[in-house]
């Protein structure tokens, strides 16, 4: 470090850095024994922590609005990806309704949704050799492996589904919105929240100034820690089959739900609640990449529901 | 030469003094005196500032720091030592306009809530501002009073009020000596992690950025270095109730760790 000079205009009564030395501090660009001197003189000095802290809240600040500007840019560029997302927000609703019509079977009463499938078999197969244990136990009716909230596990799937779109859609706002949920959902779950807020934290950085690329790896962080501690994975898995194919079908966009066997599952979870035809229909003849054609599958999405809340289908008996 | 890099900065000096004023509650006439207070400086001193610059950092960190300089400075000139709270810098930059207009500049709630609601599109609702006000800490306005201002100034409460005031009074300052020793004691690093989190109200992950540290390790760390810190309190006979009774006791700005890095005072509580 160079030896200390008068900041300008200041009257320094102490052996404070120069600017440049902080600002080439702040820039990461020391290295050594000056970023020591540096640090060791910021852990006692409460006047240079202010400008340097406050130094560092500007360029962030800077950062943030030439991002603004260049996410500007690219939404002008690629105006689907801002339609896909709005769509996704407006199903956020009804994906909520949704939650709460399978809340019931999965807390305790006697119903599972899975052991009234036809096809539970079908359902390991396509989940893999890493789900079978889960889904033998829900096809038996065994509940006993699962969380005692397993509803909570259905609305994360739902929700980083939705996070994960948002991100991909470069929406910094739902991202950051579905986000907070997340965390405040893991919160209550009692998750331990140091992973959470580092995770969120990340995250909330990279929607700020990063790429999309680390966008998108620390929004796959966050959903790591959600799915690592505690998440009962098969309810879990079920509330991604369910936003994922529900956003597919409204976006328009089969390549939502089409990685991971997601277009198997909501055939197979439509098939279970006796309604198949229309939603899985939908969503099945829906050719990449075509227009979007919102009113015929909210139609079949909003029987779909209604026969829930009439009582015309059970997820028990499969059937009206 | 100097002159034209002083002209060719002008736009991003312009954008430094503006995030200045704006994150220390300088409005209107106040902020332009500022502008120009900091721009005939820089010209007084024949362009000191750009000549001294070699690039060994960027321009917008270095003419950052100059203007934050500077403004400390002013401040110190026209209001004394006063600065923002630890908790308003957490809070955020219209916490800290709420601080500075209500106890630095004496307006009343209502009146700072106004000024800073109508001062930007982006502030929050009139209520959301009040409810931002209530967070921060009651802090007694500095004023400056004459020997017939001392005259007139008179002991307020009544006797029994004024000595639970003293002993609250000197209990803070013994937490907050055995607080100092605590973090005197600490490795620099860990002191200056301390120090940016809970004082400067810095996010983990700037402070891990800022010190080149990896943001997934901090907490932990962090968490550790609070136990430790937790433990000298104890050691030193402080627990948590009276810790608790000080944060409760108005006109109490402690700027102690024990908010923040869990969300809640009781993840680091000082009780057993």
């Amino acid at each position: 470090m160079r030896s200390p000079a008068p900041r300008p205009g200041a009257a320094t009564t102490r052996a404070c850095p120069p600017a440049e030395d902080l600002a080439a501090f702040l820039d990461l660009r020391l290295d050594g024994n000056e970023r020591r001197e540096v640090e060791s003189h910021l852990a006692g000095c409460e006047d240079c922590r202010e400008s340097y802290s406050e130094g560092l809240r500007f360029r962030q600040e800077e950062a943030a609005a030439e991002d603004r500007g260049a996410g500007a840019q690219r939404r002008l560029v690629i105006p689907r990806r801002t339609w896909a997302l709005a769509a996704g927000v407006l199903l956020a609703a009804g994906v909520a309704g949704l939650w709460l019509l399978l809340r019931d079977p999965w807390t305790g009463r006697t119903r599972t949704l899975v052991a009234s499938l036809p096809a539970g078999r079908e359902l390991a197969k396509v989940l893999g050799p890493a789900w079978s244990d889960s889904v033998w136990s829900l096809t038996r009716g065994q509940t006993s492996s699962l969380m005692a909230t397993p509803a909570a596990s259905v609305w994360l799937g739902a929700r980083v589904v939705d996070l994960d779109v948002a991100l991909r859609a470069d929406d910094v706002e739902a991202a950051r919105r579905l986000t907070r949920e997340l965390v405040e959902k893991l919160a209550n779950r009692g998750t331990p929240e140091e992973q959470v807020v580092i995770s969120y934290e990340l995250l909330l950085e990279e929607l700020e100034t990063g790429s999309e690329r680390t966008t998108l790896l620390e929004g796959a962080a966050l959903a790591e820690v959600l799915v690592a501690d505690g998440v009962e994975p098969t309810h879990y898995q079920v509330g991604r089959w369910l936003e994922a194919g529900r956003l597919a079908s409204l976006v328009g966009d089969p390549s939502i739900y089409r990685r991971r066997g997601w277009k198997r599952m909501v055939e197979l979870l439509s098939e279970a609640t006796g309604i198949p035809l229309e939603l899985a229909d939908a969503i099945g003849s829906l050719p990449p990449r075509t227009a979007p054609e919102p009113a015929a599958t909210r139609t079949a999405i909003e029987r779909l529901l209604a026969a829930f809340a009439n009582g015309e289908v059970s997820l028990e008996t499969g059937g009206a | 030469m100097s002159e034209q890099e002083f002209l060719d900065a002008l736009p991003l000096l312009d954008r430094v003094v503006s995030f200045t004023c704006r994150r220390n509650g300088l409005f209107g006439a106040e902020a332009e005196e500022f502008e120009s207070w900091v721009k005939l400086r820089i010209i007084e001193s024949n362009y000191a500032v750009f000549a001294r610059f070699e690039g060994r950092g960027s321009l917008q960190s270095y003419l950052a720091i100059v203007v934050l300089n500077l403004f400390r400075d002013y401040r110190i000139s026209k209001w004394g030592k006063w600065r923002p709270s630890a908790m308003a810098k957490r809070l955020g930059t219209f916490a800290i306009q709420l601080e500075s207009l209500i106890s630095r500049d004496g307006l009343t709630v209502q009146e700072a809530v106004a000024t800073v609601g109508s001062a930007s599109a982006d502030a929050p609702s009139g209520r959301e501002l009040e409810e931002l006000a209530a967070k921060l800490p009651v802090r007694v306005r500095r004023r400056e009073l004459g020997e017939e201002g001392l005259d007139r100034t008179v002991a307020t409460g009544s006797a029994e009020e004024r000595t639970r005031s003293g002993e609250l009074d000197a209990a803070a300052r013994r937490v907050s000596e055995a607080l100092e020793r605590s973090v005197a004691a600490l490795e620099t690093q860990d002191r200056l992690i301390l120090r940016l989190r809970f004082q400067e109200g810095l996010k983990i992950v700037d402070v891990a950025r800022a010190l080149g540290l990896d943001a997934k390790r901090l907490y932990p760390r962090i968490q550790g270095i609070l136990v430790g810190v937790r433990a000298d309190l104890q050691e030193a006979g402080v627990t948590w109730p009276q810790v608790a009774e000080l944060l409760e006791w108005s006109g109490l700005d402690l700027t102690t760790p024990f908010e923040g890095a869990g969300g809640t005072r009781g993840d680091v509580s000082v009780s057993s």
